[in-house]
């Protein structure tokens, strides 16, 4: 057992490893990120059962002790880990299991602007009033740092429609916001248009029930 | 505020470090260091003392993120939501933990309430330096206020920074009432808490604890947050706690007599 202990917080340590690295992999590396304080935890149980029954029978209970230091360590840099690196991958992740669905919602989202659009937050400082916008959906943690940028290209972007089809509603916040070309790049998108058009998207997010 | 504490560099880039996850992951250490050092004066078996430890803490993180989510889901009526936001709540982590320490106590074969009383004072003390986090974090803010106190959060990666706004530094409140709550607890002779009876200690923090909540709930500015008619959920949950706290006092000094 104290043996399995050491293991399990190795094994927890390279989790957390795998976890920093594929931080742009969704699934995997929320995995990697949130498994990894949940396997040192796992450790720290078998380590300290293992020191007791050592105890118990009179042994040195070295292994139970190593392990446990081992799983403890493990367990404290891999939360720190997870609740940065794996919080960006639960973004993506979320995104990509939403799938097309939500997409005009916004979920597969890279950058801190497109989180703020989730929150129904013009980051502008629009004239939703004082309290009017409460990003505390995010109560109880802060979000994640700003996440770094994704060593694979971003996750596609979808051309806003052209504007006089009343497609605005349908505009992604990811087209809008994460990826100026895209924007920029259709054709009848001057800056006050895009202004004109990230407002509308904004509107168009249900305000948050009270 | 310092919502990003250092970039790590990694293969092919950095990673970023924020100073909530430094502070949790402290506040864990060093209210666990607490809690292990009341067990071994308790004279419990460390080795049990360890597991039981960590089983309480994976329930604590299980229902710190479940309560989040059912609230956020009732709230949202959207699923995926709760996956993209990945917040915690402290009353659900509480319960979560309650319940694997019930969990480890029946499988370890340890005493759930002198361990309740362990937990009493590093309970509060964890507490107090995870809402450090909060603070630093731009998180759990205030609400609007103009006051000598007031604290505008200026980092745009900071939930309270939208709007910029002079607020209560809510969290900074909060801390600074745990430690006392801590220091209270860990100070006050057993012999005058319900006449030395195991667990008393435990309700005492849980009593101060669901007041401190209820007490403070205005000032943080949730109006959105699980209110029902002007009581927000951990208002709520407070009010419970603490009574039911008050109600197990009561009836253990009346039975210690």
């Amino acid at each position: 057992m104290g043996v399995g202990s050491i293991v399990l917080g190795v094994v927890s340590l390279l989790m957390m490893f795998g976890g920093i690295l594929l931080t742009w992999l969704p699934v995997a590396g929320s995995i990697l990120s949130f498994g990894a304080p949940v396997v040192a935890l796992v450790g720290a149980v078998l380590g300290g059962i293992s020191m007791s029954r050592a105890k118990q029978d009179g042994e040195s209970g070295g292994a139970g002790t190593a392990g446990l230091i081992v799983s403890i360590i493990a367990f404290l840099f891999s939360l720190i880990f997870a609740l940065t690196c794996g919080l960006c991958n639960a973004l993506c992740t979320a995104g990509m299991v939403a799938g097309g669905s939500r997409r005009d919602a916004g979920a597969f989202s890279w950058t801190r602007g497109n989180r703020l659009d989730q929150l129904n937050i013009d980051d502008a400082g629009a004239d939703d009033g004082a309290l009017g916008v409460d990003p505390d959906v995010v109560s109880g943690s802060p979000p994640p740092a700003f996440p770094p940028p994704p060593a694979f290209p971003p996750p596609p972007a979808f051309p806003p429609p052209p504007l006089g089809s009343g497609g605005a509603q349908t505009v992604t916040p990811d087209a809008a916001v994460d990826t100026g070309e895209a924007t920029t790049s259709s054709a009848d998108t001057s800056s006050g248009q895009s202004q004109s058009l990230k407002r509308r998207r904004v509107r168009s997010t249900p305000p948050p029930s009270r | 505020m310092h919502p990003l504490l250092f970039e790590l560099p990694v293969p092919g880039g950095t990673r970023p470090i924020g100073s909530y996850g430094a502070l949790f992951a402290l506040a864990l250490l060093l209210g666990g260091a607490l809690f292990v050092s009341r067990a071994a004066r308790a004279q419990l078996d460390l080795g049990r003392v360890m597991a039981a430890l960590a089983i309480a803490i994976g329930g604590a993180l299980a229902g710190a993120w479940l309560l989040f989510a059912v609230v956020e889901a009732l709230r949202t009526g959207d699923v995926f939501a709760v996956l993209e936001s990945g917040g915690r709540v402290f009353f659900g982590g509480l319960l979560g933990g309650a319940l694997g320490s019930v969990i480890a106590a029946r499988a370890l074969k340890l005493p759930l309430a002198t361990l309740a009383d362990c937990a009493a004072p590093a309970l509060p003390l964890g507490h107090a330096i995870g809402r450090l986090g909060c603070f630093f974090g731009g998180c759990c803010y205030g609400a609007p206020w103009d006051g000598a106190l007031a604290v505008t959060y200026t980092d745009p990666s900071a939930p309270g920074a939208h709007p910029m706004l002079a607020r209560h530094p809510w969290p900074l409140y909060e801390s600074a009432l745990l430690l006392a709550i801590a220091a209270l607890v860990a100070l006050v002779p057993s012999a005058r808490l319900a006449r030395g009876s195991a667990g008393a200690r435990f309700a005492l923090y849980a009593a101060l604890y669901g007041m401190l909540r209820f007490a403070l709930e205005p000032l943080r500015g949730d109006s959105v947050r699980g209110v029902v008619r002007g009581v927000s959920s951990s208002q709520l949950i407070g009010v419970i706690v603490a009574l039911g706290a008050v109600a197990w006092l009561g009836r253990a000094r009346r039975a210690s007599t």
